[in-house]
Protein backbone atom coordinates (compact mmCIF):
# COMPACT_ATOMS: atom_id res chain seq x y z
CA UNK A 1 0.00 0.00 0.00
CA UNK A 2 1.17 3.52 -0.65
CA UNK A 3 -0.50 6.82 0.02
CA UNK A 4 0.01 10.49 -0.74
CA UNK A 5 -1.35 13.51 1.10
CA UNK A 6 -1.65 17.11 0.01
CA UNK A 7 -4.11 20.00 0.17
CA UNK A 8 -6.87 20.93 -2.26
CA UNK A 9 -10.42 22.34 -2.16
CA UNK A 10 -9.64 23.92 1.19
CA UNK A 11 -9.01 20.59 2.88
CA UNK A 12 -6.67 17.62 2.74
CA UNK A 13 -6.45 14.93 0.07
CA UNK A 14 -5.51 11.38 1.02
CA UNK A 15 -4.92 9.10 -1.95
CA UNK A 16 -3.97 5.45 -1.58
CA UNK A 17 -3.23 2.73 -4.12
CA UNK A 18 -2.32 -0.91 -3.61
CA UNK A 19 0.95 -0.74 -5.54
CA UNK A 20 3.39 2.11 -4.80
CA UNK A 21 4.32 2.23 -8.48
CA UNK A 22 0.76 3.30 -9.31
CA UNK A 23 0.68 6.23 -6.95
CA UNK A 24 2.39 8.94 -9.08
CA UNK A 25 0.06 8.37 -12.00
CA UNK A 26 -2.98 8.30 -9.77
CA UNK A 27 -1.87 11.49 -8.09
CA UNK A 28 -1.46 13.28 -11.41
CA UNK A 29 -5.01 12.38 -12.35
CA UNK A 30 -6.24 13.42 -8.92
CA UNK A 31 -4.57 16.81 -9.11
CA UNK A 32 -6.05 17.46 -12.55
CA UNK A 33 -9.55 16.51 -11.45
CA UNK A 34 -9.40 18.57 -8.27
CA UNK A 35 -8.06 21.59 -10.14
CA UNK A 36 -11.02 21.40 -12.51
CA UNK A 37 -13.52 21.01 -9.68
CA UNK A 38 -11.98 23.96 -7.85
CA UNK A 39 -11.96 26.11 -11.00
CA UNK A 40 -15.63 25.48 -11.65
CA UNK A 41 -17.29 24.84 -8.28
CA UNK A 42 -15.48 27.03 -5.75
CA UNK A 43 -17.50 29.69 -3.95
CA UNK A 44 -14.31 31.49 -2.96
CA UNK A 45 -12.59 31.96 -6.31
CA UNK A 46 -13.60 35.10 -8.13
CA UNK A 47 -12.94 33.43 -11.48
CA UNK A 48 -14.94 30.27 -10.83
CA UNK A 49 -17.99 29.39 -12.88
CA UNK A 50 -20.08 29.12 -9.72
CA UNK A 51 -19.23 32.67 -8.65
CA UNK A 52 -20.17 33.95 -12.10
CA UNK A 53 -23.49 32.12 -12.02
CA UNK A 54 -24.22 33.30 -8.46
CA UNK A 55 -23.60 36.85 -9.63
CA UNK A 56 -26.43 36.57 -12.18
CA UNK A 57 -29.40 35.20 -10.24
CA UNK A 58 -32.50 34.68 -12.32
CA UNK A 59 -30.57 34.58 -15.59
CA UNK A 60 -28.90 31.82 -17.56
CA UNK A 61 -25.12 31.86 -17.37
CA UNK A 62 -22.84 29.86 -19.65
CA UNK A 63 -20.71 27.63 -17.43
CA UNK A 64 -18.53 24.57 -17.71
CA UNK A 65 -20.58 21.38 -18.04
CA UNK A 66 -18.60 20.08 -15.09
CA UNK A 67 -20.35 22.60 -12.84
CA UNK A 68 -23.70 21.64 -14.32
CA UNK A 69 -22.99 18.03 -13.38
CA UNK A 70 -22.01 19.04 -9.85
CA UNK A 71 -25.16 21.13 -9.40
CA UNK A 72 -27.31 18.32 -10.81
CA UNK A 73 -25.99 16.04 -8.08
CA UNK A 74 -26.68 18.73 -5.47
CA UNK A 75 -30.26 19.09 -6.72
CA UNK A 76 -30.72 15.34 -6.53
CA UNK A 77 -29.41 15.40 -2.96
CA UNK A 78 -32.04 18.01 -2.12
CA UNK A 79 -34.72 15.93 -3.78
CA UNK A 80 -33.92 12.67 -1.99
CA UNK A 81 -33.81 14.45 1.40
CA UNK A 82 -36.83 16.64 0.74
CA UNK A 83 -34.66 19.73 1.07
CA UNK A 84 -32.66 18.78 4.17
CA UNK A 85 -29.48 19.02 2.09
CA UNK A 86 -30.02 22.25 0.23
CA UNK A 87 -27.61 23.83 -2.28
CA UNK A 88 -29.33 27.22 -1.97
CA UNK A 89 -27.68 28.25 1.30
CA UNK A 90 -24.95 30.42 -0.19
CA UNK A 91 -26.45 33.71 0.96
CA UNK A 92 -27.10 32.41 4.45
CA UNK A 93 -23.46 31.32 4.78
CA UNK A 94 -22.24 34.68 3.49
CA UNK A 95 -24.46 36.50 5.96
CA UNK A 96 -23.00 34.36 8.72
CA UNK A 97 -19.56 35.61 7.70
CA UNK A 98 -18.43 32.50 5.82
CA UNK A 99 -17.85 34.42 2.60
CA UNK A 100 -14.26 33.40 1.91
CA UNK A 101 -11.81 30.62 2.58
CA UNK A 102 -12.06 29.65 6.24
CA UNK A 103 -8.42 30.58 6.95
CA UNK A 104 -9.21 34.09 5.74
CA UNK A 105 -12.37 34.15 7.88
CA UNK A 106 -10.28 33.24 10.92
CA UNK A 107 -7.83 36.05 10.17
CA UNK A 108 -10.55 38.69 10.41
CA UNK A 109 -10.08 40.98 13.41
CA UNK A 110 -13.84 41.27 13.94
CA UNK A 111 -16.83 39.09 13.08
CA UNK A 112 -18.51 40.01 9.81
CA UNK A 113 -21.88 38.33 10.17
CA UNK A 114 -25.17 40.01 9.26
CA UNK A 115 -28.79 39.04 9.92
CA UNK A 116 -29.78 35.92 7.99
CA UNK A 117 -31.76 36.29 4.76
CA UNK A 118 -35.46 35.54 4.97
CA UNK A 119 -36.32 31.83 4.82
CA UNK A 120 -36.74 30.66 1.25
CA UNK A 121 -37.18 26.91 1.30
CA UNK A 122 -37.49 24.88 -1.83
CA UNK A 123 -35.79 27.29 -4.22
CA UNK A 124 -33.52 24.41 -5.30
CA UNK A 125 -36.48 23.27 -7.41
CA UNK A 126 -36.07 26.42 -9.53
CA UNK A 127 -32.43 25.83 -10.42
CA UNK A 128 -32.05 25.73 -14.20
CA UNK A 129 -29.64 23.19 -15.69
CA UNK A 130 -28.47 22.88 -19.28
CA UNK A 131 -26.13 19.90 -19.64
CA UNK A 132 -24.46 21.56 -22.62
CA UNK A 133 -23.11 24.22 -20.28
CA UNK A 134 -25.52 26.74 -18.78
CA UNK A 135 -26.88 27.31 -15.30
CA UNK A 136 -29.64 29.51 -13.87
CA UNK A 137 -29.43 30.33 -10.17
CA UNK A 138 -32.89 31.18 -8.80
CA UNK A 139 -33.68 34.81 -8.07
CA UNK A 140 -32.69 35.78 -4.52
CA UNK A 141 -30.46 32.72 -4.08
CA UNK A 142 -26.79 31.86 -4.18
CA UNK A 143 -25.60 28.31 -4.56
CA UNK A 144 -23.17 26.65 -2.17
CA UNK A 145 -22.09 23.14 -3.07
CA UNK A 146 -20.27 22.48 0.19
CA UNK A 147 -22.67 19.70 1.15
CA UNK A 148 -22.03 17.63 -1.97
CA UNK A 149 -19.17 18.92 -4.13
CA UNK A 150 -16.33 17.52 -2.05
CA UNK A 151 -17.92 14.07 -1.93
CA UNK A 152 -18.76 14.27 -5.62
CA UNK A 153 -15.15 15.20 -6.35
CA UNK A 154 -14.05 12.10 -4.43
CA UNK A 155 -16.36 9.94 -6.56
CA UNK A 156 -15.16 11.67 -9.72
CA UNK A 157 -11.51 11.37 -8.83
CA UNK A 158 -11.73 7.69 -7.94
CA UNK A 159 -13.73 6.89 -11.08
CA UNK A 160 -11.20 8.73 -13.23
CA UNK A 161 -8.29 6.77 -11.73
CA UNK A 162 -10.14 3.49 -12.25
CA UNK A 163 -11.11 4.49 -15.78
CA UNK A 164 -7.62 5.52 -16.84
CA UNK A 165 -5.39 3.20 -14.84
CA UNK A 166 -7.63 0.30 -13.88
CA UNK A 167 -6.50 0.44 -10.25
CA UNK A 168 -8.02 -0.04 -6.87
CA UNK A 169 -7.97 3.31 -5.19
CA UNK A 170 -9.04 4.98 -1.97
CA UNK A 171 -9.46 8.73 -1.87
CA UNK A 172 -10.40 10.88 1.07
CA UNK A 173 -11.22 14.56 0.66
CA UNK A 174 -11.46 15.98 4.14
CA UNK A 175 -13.07 12.80 5.44
CA UNK A 176 -15.29 12.08 2.44
CA UNK A 177 -14.01 8.70 1.29
CA UNK A 178 -14.55 6.79 -1.92
CA UNK A 179 -13.19 3.33 -2.57
CA UNK A 180 -13.33 2.17 -6.16
CA UNK A 181 -11.70 -0.40 -8.38
CA UNK A 182 -12.23 -2.83 -11.22
CA UNK A 183 -13.39 -5.41 -8.69
CA UNK A 184 -13.90 -5.48 -4.98
CA UNK A 185 -10.78 -6.21 -2.98
CA UNK A 186 -10.99 -8.51 0.04
CA UNK A 187 -10.92 -7.98 2.92
CA UNK A 188 -11.11 -4.36 1.89
CA UNK A 189 -9.58 -1.19 3.20
CA UNK A 190 -9.28 -0.25 6.83
CA UNK A 191 -10.46 3.20 7.68
CA UNK A 192 -10.04 5.02 10.96
CA UNK A 193 -12.99 7.22 11.79
CA UNK A 194 -12.13 10.17 13.97
CA UNK A 195 -13.64 13.54 14.76
CA UNK A 196 -10.57 15.69 14.46
CA UNK A 197 -7.13 15.35 12.89
CA UNK A 198 -5.39 15.04 16.23
CA UNK A 199 -7.78 12.40 17.51
CA UNK A 200 -5.66 9.29 18.01
CA UNK A 201 -8.48 7.15 19.32
CA UNK A 202 -11.22 6.95 16.74
CA UNK A 203 -12.62 3.69 15.51
CA UNK A 204 -11.17 1.41 12.85
CA UNK A 205 -13.50 -0.34 10.42
CA UNK A 206 -13.06 -2.30 7.21
CA UNK A 207 -14.81 -1.26 4.02
CA UNK A 208 -14.65 -3.08 0.70
CA UNK A 209 -15.94 -0.32 -1.56
CA UNK A 210 -18.37 2.54 -2.03
CA UNK A 211 -18.51 5.69 0.02
CA UNK A 212 -17.97 6.62 3.64
CA UNK A 213 -18.45 10.21 4.73
CA UNK A 214 -18.15 12.05 8.00
CA UNK A 215 -19.91 15.33 8.69
CA UNK A 216 -19.09 17.18 11.85
CA UNK A 217 -20.00 20.45 13.48
CA UNK A 218 -16.63 20.40 15.25
CA UNK A 219 -14.84 21.37 12.07
CA UNK A 220 -15.19 24.60 10.08
CA UNK A 221 -16.18 26.87 12.91
CA UNK A 222 -15.73 30.63 13.19
CA UNK A 223 -16.66 33.55 15.39
CA UNK A 224 -19.77 35.63 14.86
CA UNK A 225 -21.28 38.50 16.85
CA UNK A 226 -23.58 36.00 18.50
CA UNK A 227 -21.09 33.27 19.30
CA UNK A 228 -19.36 30.50 17.38
CA UNK A 229 -20.98 29.29 14.17
CA UNK A 230 -20.38 26.11 12.19
CA UNK A 231 -20.88 25.32 8.54
CA UNK A 232 -23.78 22.82 8.67
CA UNK A 233 -26.92 24.91 8.26
CA UNK A 234 -30.51 23.87 8.74
CA UNK A 235 -32.30 24.98 5.54
CA UNK A 236 -35.50 25.48 7.53
CA UNK A 237 -33.95 28.16 9.75
CA UNK A 238 -30.90 29.12 7.69
CA UNK A 239 -28.93 28.96 10.93
CA UNK A 240 -26.33 26.42 12.08
CA UNK A 241 -27.89 23.18 13.29
CA UNK A 242 -28.47 22.80 17.01
CA UNK A 243 -25.67 20.22 17.36
CA UNK A 244 -27.74 17.45 18.90
CA UNK A 245 -25.20 15.30 17.05
CA UNK A 246 -21.72 16.68 16.72
CA UNK A 247 -20.45 14.08 14.24
CA UNK A 248 -22.16 11.60 11.94
CA UNK A 249 -20.37 9.03 9.76
CA UNK A 250 -22.45 7.21 7.15
CA UNK A 251 -21.94 4.79 4.30
CA UNK A 252 -23.43 4.78 0.82
CA UNK A 253 -23.08 3.32 -2.61
CA UNK A 254 -21.20 6.48 -3.52
CA UNK A 255 -19.43 9.10 -1.46
CA UNK A 256 -22.16 11.59 -2.37
CA UNK A 257 -24.82 9.24 -1.03
CA UNK A 258 -22.86 8.76 2.18
CA UNK A 259 -22.33 12.49 2.62
CA UNK A 260 -25.98 13.27 1.93
CA UNK A 261 -26.97 10.84 4.69
CA UNK A 262 -24.48 12.20 7.22
CA UNK A 263 -25.43 15.82 6.51
CA UNK A 264 -29.15 15.11 6.65
CA UNK A 265 -28.65 13.37 10.00
CA UNK A 266 -26.93 16.45 11.45
CA UNK A 267 -29.78 18.65 10.23
CA UNK A 268 -32.47 16.32 11.57
CA UNK A 269 -31.00 16.21 15.06
CA UNK A 270 -33.17 14.03 17.29
CA UNK A 271 -35.02 12.67 14.29
CA UNK A 272 -31.89 11.39 12.60
CA UNK A 273 -31.83 7.80 13.83
CA UNK A 274 -35.33 6.87 12.60
CA UNK A 275 -34.60 8.58 9.29
CA UNK A 276 -31.33 6.70 8.83
CA UNK A 277 -32.98 3.39 9.71
CA UNK A 278 -35.89 4.09 7.40
CA UNK A 279 -33.45 4.66 4.55
CA UNK A 280 -31.30 1.63 5.42
CA UNK A 281 -28.20 3.68 6.16
CA UNK A 282 -25.32 2.22 8.11
CA UNK A 283 -24.06 5.04 10.30
CA UNK A 284 -22.24 6.03 13.44
CA UNK A 285 -23.48 9.06 15.33
CA UNK A 286 -21.69 10.94 18.09
CA UNK A 287 -23.98 12.94 20.34
CA UNK A 288 -22.94 16.29 21.77
CA UNK A 289 -21.92 14.62 25.04
CA UNK A 290 -19.89 11.93 23.25
CA UNK A 291 -22.47 9.13 23.43
CA UNK A 292 -22.31 6.79 20.42
CA UNK A 293 -25.26 5.47 18.43
CA UNK A 294 -25.00 3.04 15.51
CA UNK A 295 -27.47 2.21 12.79
CA UNK A 296 -27.66 -0.50 10.16
CA UNK A 297 -24.64 -2.76 9.94
CA UNK A 298 -22.15 -0.54 11.72
CA UNK A 299 -20.04 -2.89 13.87
CA UNK A 300 -20.10 -2.49 17.60
CA UNK A 301 -16.87 -1.08 18.94
CA UNK A 302 -15.09 -3.60 21.14
CA UNK A 303 -13.91 -1.11 23.69
CA UNK A 304 -16.23 1.77 24.34
CA UNK A 305 -19.59 3.24 23.56
CA UNK A 306 -18.47 6.80 24.03
CA UNK A 307 -16.18 9.30 22.43
CA UNK A 308 -14.26 11.88 24.31
CA UNK A 309 -16.55 14.75 25.26
CA UNK B 1 -70.40 113.45 -79.16
CA UNK B 2 -69.27 114.53 -82.60
CA UNK B 3 -67.12 112.08 -84.30
CA UNK B 4 -64.51 114.03 -86.19
CA UNK B 5 -61.25 113.15 -87.71
CA UNK B 6 -59.50 114.61 -84.73
CA UNK B 7 -61.68 112.67 -82.40
CA UNK B 8 -61.16 109.64 -84.50
CA UNK B 9 -57.40 110.05 -84.35
CA UNK B 10 -57.50 110.63 -80.69
CA UNK B 11 -59.69 107.60 -80.28
CA UNK B 12 -57.43 105.56 -82.45
CA UNK B 13 -54.43 106.73 -80.51
CA UNK B 14 -56.21 105.99 -77.32
CA UNK B 15 -57.19 102.56 -78.50
CA UNK B 16 -53.69 102.02 -79.76
CA UNK B 17 -52.35 103.13 -76.45
CA UNK B 18 -54.76 100.99 -74.61
CA UNK B 19 -54.13 98.10 -76.89
CA UNK B 20 -50.46 98.69 -76.65
CA UNK B 21 -50.74 98.90 -72.97
CA UNK B 22 -52.89 95.89 -72.97
CA UNK B 23 -50.51 94.13 -75.27
CA UNK B 24 -47.61 95.14 -73.17
CA UNK B 25 -49.49 94.11 -70.16
CA UNK B 26 -50.38 90.87 -71.78
CA UNK B 27 -46.89 90.33 -72.93
CA UNK B 28 -45.62 91.35 -69.60
CA UNK B 29 -48.06 89.11 -67.86
CA UNK B 30 -47.39 86.27 -70.20
CA UNK B 31 -43.72 86.79 -69.83
CA UNK B 32 -44.04 86.81 -66.12
CA UNK B 33 -46.12 83.64 -66.14
CA UNK B 34 -43.79 82.10 -68.62
CA UNK B 35 -40.87 83.20 -66.48
CA UNK B 36 -42.46 81.77 -63.39
CA UNK B 37 -43.23 78.58 -65.21
CA UNK B 38 -39.71 78.45 -66.51
CA UNK B 39 -38.42 79.14 -63.03
CA UNK B 40 -40.62 76.38 -61.57
CA UNK B 41 -39.48 73.99 -64.20
CA UNK B 42 -35.87 74.80 -63.44
CA UNK B 43 -36.53 74.33 -59.80
CA UNK B 44 -38.19 70.99 -60.46
CA UNK B 45 -35.31 69.91 -62.61
CA UNK B 46 -32.87 71.07 -59.99
CA UNK B 47 -34.86 69.46 -57.21
CA UNK B 48 -35.13 66.26 -59.21
CA UNK B 49 -31.43 66.34 -59.86
CA UNK B 50 -30.72 67.05 -56.23
CA UNK B 51 -33.06 64.29 -55.19
CA UNK B 52 -31.42 61.91 -57.61
CA UNK B 53 -28.03 62.94 -56.33
CA UNK B 54 -29.22 62.58 -52.78
CA UNK B 55 -30.62 59.15 -53.47
CA UNK B 56 -27.45 58.10 -55.16
CA UNK B 57 -25.35 59.47 -52.34
CA UNK B 58 -27.64 57.89 -49.75
CA UNK B 59 -27.50 54.53 -51.43
CA UNK B 60 -23.74 54.78 -51.60
CA UNK B 61 -23.52 55.84 -47.96
CA UNK B 62 -25.91 53.11 -46.91
CA UNK B 63 -23.77 50.56 -48.68
CA UNK B 64 -20.70 51.92 -46.94
CA UNK B 65 -22.50 51.86 -43.59
CA UNK B 66 -23.71 48.34 -44.23
CA UNK B 67 -20.19 47.23 -44.97
CA UNK B 68 -18.96 48.93 -41.82
CA UNK B 69 -21.77 47.39 -39.75
CA UNK B 70 -21.05 43.78 -40.57
CA UNK B 71 -18.55 43.06 -37.80
CA UNK B 72 -20.80 44.20 -34.96
CA UNK B 73 -24.34 44.22 -36.29
CA UNK B 74 -26.72 42.19 -34.13
CA UNK B 75 -28.29 40.98 -37.35
CA UNK B 76 -25.12 39.11 -38.19
CA UNK B 77 -24.63 35.74 -36.52
CA UNK B 78 -21.35 35.73 -34.68
CA UNK B 79 -20.04 32.41 -33.46
CA UNK B 80 -18.95 32.82 -29.85
CA UNK B 81 -16.80 30.49 -27.86
CA UNK B 82 -18.81 29.38 -24.85
CA UNK B 83 -16.91 28.17 -21.80
CA UNK B 84 -17.54 24.63 -22.88
CA UNK B 85 -14.68 22.68 -21.45
CA UNK B 86 -14.79 19.20 -20.06
CA UNK B 87 -11.29 18.38 -19.06
CA UNK B 88 -12.36 15.56 -16.79
CA UNK B 89 -13.13 12.44 -18.75
CA UNK B 90 -16.70 12.75 -20.02
CA UNK B 91 -17.56 9.11 -19.41
CA UNK B 92 -16.49 9.45 -15.80
CA UNK B 93 -18.41 12.69 -15.28
CA UNK B 94 -21.56 11.06 -16.60
CA UNK B 95 -21.01 7.98 -14.49
CA UNK B 96 -20.75 9.91 -11.23
CA UNK B 97 -23.53 12.32 -12.18
CA UNK B 98 -26.20 9.91 -13.33
CA UNK B 99 -29.46 9.81 -11.38
CA UNK B 100 -29.18 7.83 -8.17
CA UNK B 101 -25.68 8.77 -7.09
CA UNK B 102 -27.10 10.76 -4.19
CA UNK B 103 -29.59 8.12 -3.08
CA UNK B 104 -28.86 7.29 0.52
CA UNK B 105 -28.57 3.78 1.91
CA UNK B 106 -27.32 0.55 0.37
CA UNK B 107 -23.65 1.19 1.02
CA UNK B 108 -20.97 -1.47 1.06
CA UNK B 109 -20.83 -3.53 4.24
CA UNK B 110 -18.82 -2.05 7.08
CA UNK B 111 -17.10 -4.51 9.34
CA UNK B 112 -14.66 -4.65 12.14
CA UNK B 113 -11.15 -4.84 10.73
CA UNK B 114 -9.42 -8.21 10.53
CA UNK B 115 -7.53 -9.05 13.68
CA UNK B 116 -4.20 -9.18 11.82
CA UNK B 117 -4.74 -6.04 9.83
CA UNK B 118 -1.85 -3.61 10.08
CA UNK B 119 -2.38 -0.43 12.03
CA UNK B 120 -3.95 2.28 9.91
CA UNK B 121 -1.89 5.39 9.25
CA UNK B 122 -2.45 8.49 11.35
CA UNK B 123 -5.44 10.56 10.46
CA UNK B 124 -4.40 13.24 7.99
CA UNK B 125 -5.09 16.74 9.15
CA UNK B 126 -7.51 18.40 9.36
CA UNK B 127 -10.18 15.83 8.65
CA UNK B 128 -12.13 13.42 10.73
CA UNK B 129 -11.26 10.25 8.86
CA UNK B 130 -8.60 8.62 6.73
CA UNK B 131 -8.00 5.38 4.92
CA UNK B 132 -5.38 2.74 4.21
CA UNK B 133 -5.22 -0.59 2.51
CA UNK B 134 -4.38 -3.77 4.43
Amino acid sequence: MSAARWSALGTYVHLATGDPADLPGARRIAEDVLAEVDRTCSRFRGDSDLVRANGRPGRWTPVDPLLVAAVRVAVEAAAVTDGLVDPCLGRALVNLGYDRDLHAVHRRPHPADRPPPPPQTGCWRDIGLDPDGALRVPEGCALDLGATAKAWAADLLAAEVVDQLGLHVLVSLGGDIRIDGPDTPRPGWTVRVTESPDDVEGEVVALAGGGLATSSTRARRWRTRHGVAHHVLDPRTRRPTDEHWRTVTATGATCVAANVASTAALVLGRGAVPWLREHGVTARLVRRDGHLTRTGGWPAAPSTGRCRP
Amino acid sequence: MRYSARTRDRYKNLVALLTGAATFGTVAATGAVTGIAAHDSALRDRARAEADAFRTASARAAAVRARQRIPWSPLVTVLKNRPHRTVVHTVVVHRVSRPGVASVGAGAPVSAPPARAPAPPPAPAPAPSSGSKP
